[in-house]
């Protein structure tokens, strides 16, 4: 069975072969995208965010077929200048609007001050006309008998009427066939709006605000296309910035383009061949995938700009970077789709809808990041850049300061999660339709406007069964109805409550002479059938109660309006109004209606919906993750990060915000699948790493510099890409994208900071106390198995140390020496600085006295001449060490204990350079093998621990040849356990016919890169140096 | 064994030994801006000429060094002359032979092994890193620094003996007087009074007095002691008032005589802690004018620690804390800052490739509660290229001491250096 990695390479080939068909594919797929998101039709209904089984839809269904499915318009007329609405003019002008609301498209009913049925009593007769029947003709007299008749009525004062006389509205009812929902509430605004027009150019020092459903629905209409206006360049700078940026390349811009652009039709066509209309959610579909397609494309785009450095061809770099990268990539959109396809579990379809069609559009920006793209990379004559990308400098840098601090991270995090976590208890579930809108549009002012000063939109609305048909008329009913709105009109935050009770009590007394004490209930269903029944006669066209009385006559609405009522006062007011009718009407359990309550509720129950969806993304991510892993354990590391940046985001949003409208529900889920890809990438490349056998900080340090920058750049362009649609004038898409946005920045912290020093602190411990246990207790039971055999460990012991004297012995007798070094310090960045100096050694030969060493440096011009003498001691003593400072003739004594410290900055210790004596270390023979250095060498591979407590080694494993016994490669292993270093010997010559010595040894630092190179020439044994000139007091005079 | 060597050269058939020699030119150029914070106050000049300061300039300094060696090292010659051109004081812009000198290696006679050398030398002794005391062979060049760990030049002959196990001991004899410049009054860190540039030197030969010096010195396990003696003409210059500006003084004359003096110092190491100390006994003679003294005989003590912190914060820097007192006898007649000071500093080396350290030193006189600040920062910024930041204050200072006149000298200055 072919191994993973070639059927990658095998895959990439093919790939590269069929480049011309992927170009064909790609055309395709746009095509017939095309056509899908030409059927496209924009559904303005605010209603779709409603399922059609959504149980409070269905009341709302329920009571709009029992009563009468109404869309509304408020024409609110102020006069700002005036004190009251009851002036000649303004009543003229409500008068004249009225008239003309008539004229509108599909029109029902138009109620207004000026139309307002008034009823009186003439002696027995009684009397219904318009409260002002000519509104052209009105004097004050007129006006201010409307103005007492008005402002007695209940069922006015708040909805046709401010209680401050500063408003009046016009109120216009529309019955919508509902056969062409798209062409019908437009026509009707179209015509609302021409009519504004006309009443503002004649009545200029009147005010007047619009409002109403059918407003609302434009209003989700034009949202939405707006933010697809207003959005969609914003977004395309960005992502040529993004891409600009992160690759300083213009060819890869336009390639990244081709890709997001056929990702973005390939949503929206999948919308239009379902047949499924576009709504203000959906809207923001395609550009949610372009965002997220960037992140697919810079992230090959980087790896092939990565492979550029080293060389070949540009179909060389394609098949390289694919190779890596397919599999990081695919993993990366597979689990976006599964998180955004999870948005199927919410009870809201737009949403539904837009999980769809984002996964839709994320796979199919899968399949062109791996198809067409590297196809156009290789047409394409992008230039070769031949050094490194001076992000992995930084991404370096950044990976070894997480490493230095990893044991502050974890707890940080821990502080972090918990203190921001705790935020989200102040989140509140607000859903108040009217406030989706940003409070600068012109729908927002003018209701606004409207709330403050008459009524509100938000409505709860109740039908209250009478239990019989025609049971509307019983006076115990008619009276349980009235308490009802008498209590309703006393609860905080209701500025009018009305029913048709109201009416009939009026009745009741313009029956009775307009006598005050008769303004009740009717005593008998007779007489209250009775005056409604001659009510209804005398109404004039179109105002009957069909509104307010059901068509069998059994149940009567009761109206309750809240202007600016939040979502939370709502659904009190609504558990208040069932206990009371709970207690009072116990027959039949009544729920409030309409579309404030539908709203009330959606995030309430969307939010318990999408947990199922959340959770099934989990598992299904996860389980991908174990997949690509392979690993049970990283899998659930991998939980972590990608859990814990939406908690901190959402703390943060109760902190900052609280309110959050139903988009929450989603957040969770469609972040995860996207949270994830930075996850993914950094264990992918972790576990690699390590699979390579590098140490976990070593791992930690290549997946920085592997990833790290891509990680940042497509976070960063994320981020971005989700802040420019949080600027949505649609609160629910607005929210969602900044919570994404939140969660996104929280997911990069914690993928950067939190995750590596978990990884550290988890695949570092090794007490049976980690969660890691089951491996590490498995790999210490191996090692512990191992030193059980004592006789063997004694006899391994006295091997390695016989080889540590055969290579002692055999380099001992040169006496002294003298060489000139030259050390090239490389940090990773390949940035280089040199230093060369001469060296002088005289060998020790007393039992118990070490080498003497005189170090003169020569470059940097800076410190030529600056000398360093050691007297070289036994361990554990301290050598004696004395510097020279030939700017100032100064010899001093400084400090030698610090074995661990770096000679000159190189990545020698002091301890590395100092001489080496056998008995310094105890040995333990492991193996014989071929050395690293040359294979055709047998090395013998030996462990030395320090005896000293002062070294900075728990032990050094050194392979030996066994030809000559030379030091080839040593491996130095650090207190914590950690490998930290190599040393490798090269070129080895015989010096004098009997000493080897390398030419060159390369100190190379696992843990952070950087390397010293240590070049040796002009070797020199036996010049007759004498011991003299190891003085301290000789310095000035010797070395300078 | 080599003194054939010093007879060779001494012959100079330099045409043999041509092949030989190795001849190298090393050294540095420094462009330096130094910026006060305040001006100063104006001084009359030794002409009595009233002079102001300005608030900054600008200077560089240059000190190649050219040497010819043997290829073993046994004879050396070489020479190091020293340029600096300063834009605010005239007094300043000065030149010096900082070493103009053949060394040469003896040989050995029995056990012992002997060198030499003869012309300009720079010569350090002690230990501590405030003030060394016992540091006495060469003059302070004071208008290079205020600290006076720039000295100038001494013609010197100095032997050498190396024994080894009963240590090493130099003998030294000065035949010339070298004296210290003082700040011009155009210049920064002056008195109040003007210092007249040419002292009086109260010996019979004045600059051709001859001093003798002598210094034994020995690594004794932890401890490294120096012994030393010196007799000859004093390098602490007495200020004999010459003129008057009113009531105040207003120029001085320098005066120098003679002194003997004994000093010790030693170190010891203790893993990464030293302890230090240094001190001096001196005799010096008072100037002749001076009649009411019959000389001064006095003490000066300096000591503390230093102690290295290795692989601070986790970092690969060092970090070395010190903390030093130094005490003299002759309290606020001590010619320099040290009377009572404790010392406090910080040494930050980076380990970094740059070899980029700060320095940090605070003194303060725990008599009057004077303070003096030093900050010096420095890096690599090329290869050959160094950046030095130093950044001074005085502060607290009280009316009358030597630190009054420079109260308003508090200063930043940058140092760029090109070496090769």
């Amino acid at each position: 069975m072919p191994s993973q990695s070639t059927m990658r390479l095998r895959l990439a080939d093919a790939i590269i072969r069929w480049r011309h068909f992927w170009a064909v594919v790609a055309l395709g797929i746009f095509i017939v995208a095309s056509l899908g998101a030409a059927r496209l039709q924009f559904d303005p209904d605010m209603r779709v965010f409603f399922d059609e089984t959504n149980a409070e839809r269905i009341a709302l269904d329920k009571f709009e077929a029992a009563f009468a499915k109404d869309d509304n318009l408020i024409m609110a007329i102020s006069d700002p200048k005036g004190e009251t609405v009851f002036t000649p003019s303004t009543l003229a002008a409500v008068g004249a609007l009225t008239e003309k609301a008539w004229l509108l498209p599909y029109v029902r009913r138009v109620n207004s001050l000026t139309n307002f049925q008034d009823t009186h009593a003439d002696g027995d007769a009684m009397i219904v006309r318009d409260l002002v029947p000519d509104p052209k003709a009105v004097t004050a007299e007129i006006a201010a008998h409307a103005r007492a008749r008005a402002m007695s009525r209940p069922e006015v004062v708040n909805l046709l009427v401010g209680k401050t006389e500063k408003m009046t509205q016009v109120s216009v009812l529309f019955r919508l066939p509902g056969v062409d929902p798209k062409v019908e509430n437009p026509k009707v605004v179209e015509a609302v709006e021409v009519l504004a027009a006309e009443f503002r150019a004649a009545y200029p020092e009147l005010r007047l605000d619009l409002s109403g459903s059918v407003i609302i629905n434009h209003q989700f209409a034009v949202a939405g296309q707006a933010d697809g206006k207003t959005l969609s360049p914003l977004m395309f700078a960005a992502i040529l910035l993004i891409v600009g940026w992160s690759l300083r390349s213009g060819l890869a811009v336009l390639m990244t383009m081709v890709v997001i652009i056929i990702s973005a039709v390939a949503s929206f066509g999948v919308l239009g061949w379902a047949g499924i209309d576009l709504n203000t959610a959906t809207v923001l579909g395609p550009l949610i995938v372009m965002t997220l397609a960037v992140s697919s494309c810079v992230h090959m785009l980087s790896s092939v700009r990565q492979k550029m450095t080293e060389g070949g061809t540009r179909t060389d770099w394609v098949r390289a970077a694919l190779t890596q990268h397919m599999l990081g990539i695919t993993i990366a959109c597979v689990t976006t789709a599964v998180g955004f396809l999870s948005l199927n579990a919410s009870i809201s379809p737009p949403f539904r809808q837009l999980g769809n069609m984002v996964a839709t559009g994320v796979l199919v920006a899968l399949l062109l990041t791996l198809t067409l793209l590297p196809a156009m990379i290789i047409w394409a004559p992008l230039k070769q850049h031949a050094e490194q990308a001076w992000t992995r400098r930084v991404m370096l840098r950044l990976g070894d300061w997480v490493i230095r601090n990893w044991r502050m991270m974890l707890p940080l995090n821990l502080l972090l999660l918990v203190g921001l976590g705790a935020g989200i208890s102040r989140i509140q579930l607000e859903d108040n339709f009217i406030q989706y809108f940003d409070e600068t549009t012109p729908f927002r002012i003018q209701t606004d406007h409207i709330e403050q000063n008459l009524t509100g939109l938000n409505m709860l609305i109740w039908a209250l069964p009478s239990g019989s048909e025609g049971g509307i008329n019983e006076p115990d009913y008619l009276k349980r109805v009235d308490d009802f709105v008498q209590w309703l009109r006393l609860q905080p935050g209701v500025s009018n409550a009305s029913a048709l009770t109201e009416t009939i009590k009026r009745l009741n007394m313009n029956m009775h002479g307009d006598d005050p004490s008769w303004q009740r209930i009717p005593d008998n269903a007779e007489e209250a059938a009775q005056y409604l029944f001659l009510y209804e006669l005398s109404l004039g066209y179109g105002m009957d109660l069909t509104d307010q009385i059901n068509v069998d006559r059994s149940a009567l609405r009761v109206n309750a309006s809240l202007p600016g009522a939040s979502t939370a006062d709502m659904r009190l007011l609504t558990e208040r109004a069932t206990a009371w009718l709970a207690q009072h009407a116990p027959a039949q359990k009544v729920d409030p209606t309409g579309l404030s309550h539908v709203f009330n509720l959606i995030s309430f129950r969307d939010t318990r919906a999408m947990l199922t969806g959340t959770i099934i993304a989990l598992i299904l991510i996860s389980g991908l993750m174990f997949l690509v892993l392979r690993d049970w354990r990283l899998g659930l590391i991998s939980l972590l990060p990608n859990l814990v940046p939406a908690a901190m985001a959402f703390g943060v949003w109760g902190y900052l915000v609280g309110n959050v409208t139903l988009a929450i529900s989603i957040v969770v889920a469609a972040t995860l699948g996207i949270v994830v890809d930075d996850t993914v990438h950094f264990l992918v490349q972790y576990k690699e790493a390590r699979r390579r056998g590098e140490t976990v900080e070593q791992a930690i340090r290549s997946t920085f510099a592997h990833v790290g920058m891509s990680i940042i750049v497509t976070s960063v362009g994320f981020i971005l890409g989700f802040a420019i649609l949080a600027q949505s004038g649609f609160a629910p898409n607005a929210d969602m994208a900044k919570l994404t946005a939140m969660t996104l920045c929280f997911a990069l912290m914690t993928d950067l900071l939190m995750l590596p020093a978990l990884l550290i602190w988890l695949d570092k411990r090794t007490s049976p106390m980690t969660k890691a246990a089951p491996v590490v207790a498995a790999l210490s039971a191996m090692l512990l198995l191992i030193p059980a055999d004592p006789a063997r460990a004694e006899d391994m012991a006295a091997k390695g140390r016989a080889i540590a004297e055969e290579t002692a012995r055999r380099d001992s007798g040169w006496v002294d020496s003298q060489i000139r070094g030259t050390m090239i310090l490389r940090d990773p960045s390949g940035s280089e600085s040199r230093r060369s100096f001469r060296i002088t050694t005289l060998e020790g030969t007393a039992p118990g006295e070490g080498d003497k060493s005189i170090i003169v440096f020569e470059q940097p011009a800076d410190v030529r001449g600056v000398a360093m003498l050691t007297h070289a001691k036994i361990e554990p003593q301290d050598d004696d060490q004395w510097l020279y400072l030939p700017a100032v003739k100064r010899v001093k004594r400084i400090a030698s204990s610090n074995r661990t410290g770096k000679f000159v900055s190189s990545e020698f210790s002091f301890e590395d350079l100092g001489s080496q004596e056998v008995e310094d270390y105890t040995y333990l023979y492991l193996r014989e093998e071929a050395c690293p250095t040359d294979p055709a060498l047998r090395c013998a591979v030996v462990e030395s621990a320090p005896k000293s407590d002062k070294s900075g080694y728990s032990k050094r494993i050194v392979w030996t040849d066994l030809q000559e016994y030379r030091p080839q490669h040593i491996a130095f292993y650090n207190r914590r356990g950690d490998l930290e270093k190599e040393l490798s010997f090269s070129g080895y010559k015989r010096h004098d016919a009997r000493f080897w010595r390398a030419d060159k040894l390369v100190m190379t630092n696992k843990q952070t890169g950087k390397s010293t190179e240590m070049q040796w020439e002009d070797y020199r044994f036996g010049t007759g140096v004498s011991a003299d000139e190891f003085n301290e007091q000789r310095l000035p005079t010797l070395v300078d | 064994m080599k003194s054939w060597l010093l007879a060779s050269v001494a012959l100079l058939p330099a045409s043999a030994l041509a092949a030989e020699l190795k001849f190298s030119s090393f050294g540095w150029f420094e462009l330096e801006g130094t910026a006060f914070a305040q001006s100063a106050n104006p001084v009359f000049d030794t002409d009595g000429a009233l002079q102001q300061a300005d608030q900054g300039g600008v200077s560089f300094a240059i000190r190649p060094s050219f040497r010819l060696e043997t290829a073993n090292k046994g004879v050396q010659l070489t020479l190091t002359p020293f340029v600096r051109v300063d834009s605010m004081d005239s007094q300043r812009s000065h030149a010096d032979l900082r070493e103009a000198k053949l060394d040469a290696q003896l040989g050995k006679i029995g056990s012992v092994r002997f060198d030499a050398t003869l012309g300009f030398e720079q010569v350090f002794w002690g230990k501590a890193e405030s003030i060394n005391l016992v540091n006495v062979i060469n003059a302070a060049d004071l208008v290079e620094d205020l600290s006076g760990d720039e000295k100038l030049g001494q013609p010197l002959l100095r032997l050498g003996a190396y024994t080894g196990d009963y240590g090493a001991l130099q003998l030294y004899y000065l035949p010339y007087v070298r004296t210290t410049d003082y700040a011009g009054a155009g210049g920064r860190f002056r008195s109040r009074i003007a210092l007249k540039d040419e002292p009086v030197i109260e010996t019979a030969g004045e600059r051709w007095t001859p001093s003798f010096a002598a210094r034994w010195s020995q690594a004794l396990g932890g401890l490294d002691l120096g012994l030393s003696a010196f007799h000859g003409v004093g390098r602490d210059a007495f200020a004999q008032i010459v003129a008057f500006a009113g009531t105040e003084p207003a120029v001085a004359q320098p005066v120098l005589t003679r002194e003997t003096r004994l000093g010790i110092d030693a170190q010891y190491t203790h893993e990464a802690t030293l302890f230090k100390f240094e001190g001096v006994w001196r005799k010096t003679d008072t100037p002749r004018a001076m009649v009411w003294r019959d000389g001064y005989r006095d003490v000066a003590l300096v000591g503390g620690i230093e102690h290295t912190l290795h692989a601070v914060g986790g970092t690969e820097a060092d970090l070395g804390l010190i903390a030093e007192y130094a005490w003299d006898e002759r309290g606020d007649e001590a010619p320099g800052l040290f009377d009572r000071e404790l010392i406090l500093g910080a040494r930050l080396a980076f380990n970094d490739p740059d070899d980029s350290s700060l320095l940090f030193l605070a003194a303060v006189d725990t008599n009057n509660g004077e303070q003096v600040l030093r900050l010096e920062a420095e890096t690599r910024l090329e290869q050959g290229f160094r950046l030095k930041l130093i950044g001074g204050a005085f502060m607290g200072s009280k009316a009358g001491s030597v630190m009054h006149d420079l109260r308003r000298d508090n200063f930043l200055q940058a140092k760029l250096s090109w070496w090769w």
